[in-house]
């Protein structure tokens, strides 16, 4: 049982996160989208502390203390509502690139058909990665809270009576490279983690299909792996102890292939999204093979995987030079030197692309919507403007054949193109000549982040305009 | 030689060669008044600030060549709709949410609107822009009224007069990379000249 001191610890501990929950909120931050967040995470401090409070005047009525589990129970809310508020954290440092934050929610909106809004945090670990405010809510039992605290201080989000406030995807760039805009074109892959949650039942089926298929080969290439982990207790028999063996691997097998598939079919999303330009990023973010782990599949696997699929599904687009090296990688699909890996990595491999194709063929890529030789000039003319330092979202606005999201993309396609182009030589040179390319990079990305930007006023002017609420001469 | 609005709108048509053209993005053609007189074009406010902070030293010292003796500045990010109040005395830093792309026949006098400067605000250091240049211009901004002053990004608080430069027989000068293709309002470092590094040492 919890001592009257302890029961008094988790009170405090209550209320000092609270407070530091509403002193975030109160700070002068550009974009308040996470007052939703920091709104909810307060409702559910409240209601574990009034039931906290109320569970020790009963106890104090029977002259007993709280039931553990109840303490327990409260204590595990706490940590969860920490840990959900550190990943809200953050998301008002001025190096974050806040020009690009209203573009992607709007991106997001166009893309799962739902009202969000998409912030950005920095990530002290290097990756990217996103999250779903309001499902990890759900998922923590919390739904209910998931609500604006005072109407009157959200009067610019849209409130309407009665509805719950829109979700929050919570993007993380990783910090050293939170300038890096080019880099930013993995927001695509944290994107098609989103359409994965939306089509979970889909790629359900894909998942036993893969399992089963791993399962399979179990008994022909998993034995000597299953011996290598069984540690036989006294009094248990030999069948016993590779039954309880069996039922590991296979749980852990359920669990790898969930977060693998999440991955690749993440991956796949992005690569119809923005083409090579994703392996250009990617390499950017993880340096060689990098390793398997239960909840990524190896680098080599992944790169394998997004190359074969878009050499089917863009040949005219990888057709060109300027993306071969990211194609000559010498890498194989399956070289992890874990047995169990090594057999998820063969499945994955000889299996996956095809079975998740019917699913992202759902996702319209912007790479096909204009015929080749369109593309090609339409690239060419945006290159023109970058020689010439001039923003590429310039010849997007020129006649009304593309969707502004897919502009969005076509955007970061061509920045990667042109920086892995011959003539990025040219803007070295203007830029000084820098031997690691670091300034030339830096302009790169202005331009693009301005570009972006500008696209979504163009967007909104457009929009504003045809509901007659500009004041335009 | 002062151009005329009709003039920069043809420079900025995609049919003109680049070696004459002007990019202004994001331009709204429909704000433009076409039968106006003005040879001006209006520039609008941008979303980044950079303010001056205060620091420990009473003092800020631009041509040591330590850092830490440098100005301390702090930067901010106001989105379309919200507001900055300037306050007065108060020098911030900021930019136009226009990205300019001048040819190497053209230069600029960035000038505040009356209407502003009427009201105390003050864009004055550092105002031409030089033929070449790239990015968004970084704005020297002071308030001297006896009040603050709410600036909000999407203002039109100045606009460029824009000048034909002679170019010669050389059109292809270098930029400076220092301020090329700059996004965000930049402090920017003291370099010496030869000719201020030998006088400033003199006893």
């Amino acid at each position: 049982m919890p001592s009257p001191w302890q029961v008094e610890c988790l009170l405090i501990r209550m209320d000092s996160l609270r407070n530091e929950i509403l002193r975030v909120k109160n700070k002068d931050r550009p974009y308040t989208e996470t007052d939703i967040v920091y709104d909810s995470l307060v409702s559910v401090i409240e209601s574990r502390r009034n039931l906290v409070v109320r569970a020790k005047k009963l106890a104090a009525a029977k002259g007993t203390v709280i039931d553990q589990a109840v303490f327990n129970h409260r204590a595990k809310d706490l940590e969860t509502v920490f840990q959900v508020f550190s990943y809200t954290d953050r998301v008002d440092s001025p190096r974050i690139p806040f020009e690009v934050l209203r573009s992607l929610s709007w991106v997001a909106n166009k893309l799962f058909g739902e009202q969000c809004y998409t912030v950005v945090r920095l990530e002290p670990k290097y990756n990217y990665g996103i999250l779903s405010c309001r499902r990890e809510f759900e998922k923590n039992g919390w739904g209910k809270y998931w609500q604006y605290a005072d109407e009157g201080q959200h009067d610019s989000l849209s409130i309407q009576n009665g509805q719950a406030p829109p979700n929050v995807l919570l993007l993380g760039f990783p910090s050293p490279d939170a300038g890096s805009t080019l880099v930013h074109a993995l927001a695509a892959h944290e994107f098609g983690h989103e359409f994965a949650f939306k089509w979970n039942n889909d790629i359900k089926d894909v998942r036993e299909a893969v399992v089963t298929a791993v399962k399979g080969s179990y008994n022909v290439d998993l034995q000597d792996y299953l011996w290598g982990i069984i540690t036989r207790r006294e009094g248990e028999s030999q069948d016993d102890v590779t039954e309880k063996a069996r039922r590991y691997i296979f749980a852990l097998i359920d669990k790898i292939t969930s977060g693998w598939l999440s991955e690749i079919f993440s991956d796949l999303v992005a690569a119809r999204l923005v083409g090579p330009a994703f392996l250009a990023a990617f390499d950017r973010i993880i340096i060689g093979h990098g390793k398997a782990g239960e909840t990524h599949p190896s680098a080599s696997l992944r790169r394998s995987l997004v190359r074969r699929y878009l050499k089917d599904f863009l040949p005219e687009v990888i057709s060109d030079p300027t993306w071969a090296h990211l194609f000559d990688g010498t890498s194989t699909a399956v070289g992890s030197s874990d047995e169990l890996y090594g057999v998820i990595e063969k499945v994955f491999d000889s299996m996956i692309i095809e079975a998740l194709k019917p699913i992202l063929n759902r996702i319209p890529s912007p790479l096909t919507r204009l015929s080749p030789p369109e593309f090609a000039e339409l690239l060419e003319t945006m290159e023109d403007h970058i020689d010439h330092l001039a923003t590429p979202s310039v010849p997007l606005t020129l006649g009304d054949h593309l969707p502004d999201t897919d502009k969005f993309w076509l955007l970061m396609f061509a920045a990667w193109h042109y920086r892995l182009s011959p003539r990025f030589e040219k803007l070295r040179e203007i830029c000084g000549d820098d031997p690691n390319s670091a300034k030339a990079e830096e302009v790169l990305g202005n331009l693009l982040l301005h570009a972006l930007l500008s696209l979504e006023l163009r967007a909104r002017w457009q929009d504003k305009l045809s509901k007659g609420g500009a004041n335009v001469a | 030689m002062s151009l005329n609005l009709q003039t920069l709108i043809q420079r900025m048509s995609p049919m003109t060669h680049w070696d004459e053209r002007l990019v202004v993005e994001p331009f709204f053609p429909e704000s433009v008044d076409m039968e106006s007189s003005s040879n001006s074009l209006d520039f609008h406010l941008g979303n980044r600030f950079t303010i001056l902070r205060s620091r420990r030293s009473s003092q800020h010292d631009p041509l040591s060549q330590d850092p830490k003796r440098d100005v301390v500045v702090r930067e901010l990010f106001i989105p379309m709709g919200k507001e900055f109040t300037l306050n007065p005395g108060q020098i911030v830093l900021g930019t136009t949410l226009e990205w300019f792309r001048f040819p190497y026949d053209l230069m600029a006098y960035v000038i505040g609107r009356s209407i502003w400067g009427r009201r105390g605000l003050l864009i004055v250091t550092a105002s031409a822009v030089h033929p070449g240049s790239s990015g968004t211009i970084t704005l020297e901004m002071s308030n001297l009224s006896e009040v603050g002053l709410h600036l909000r990004p999407g203002a039109a608080i100045g606009q460029l007069f824009f000048n034909q430069v002679d170019v010669g027989s050389n059109p292809g000068q270098r930029r400076s990379p220092n301020f090329t293709g700059a996004l965000r309002p930049i402090i920017g470092t003291y370099s010496l000249s030869k000719v201020e590094d030998l006088l400033l040492k003199l006893e």
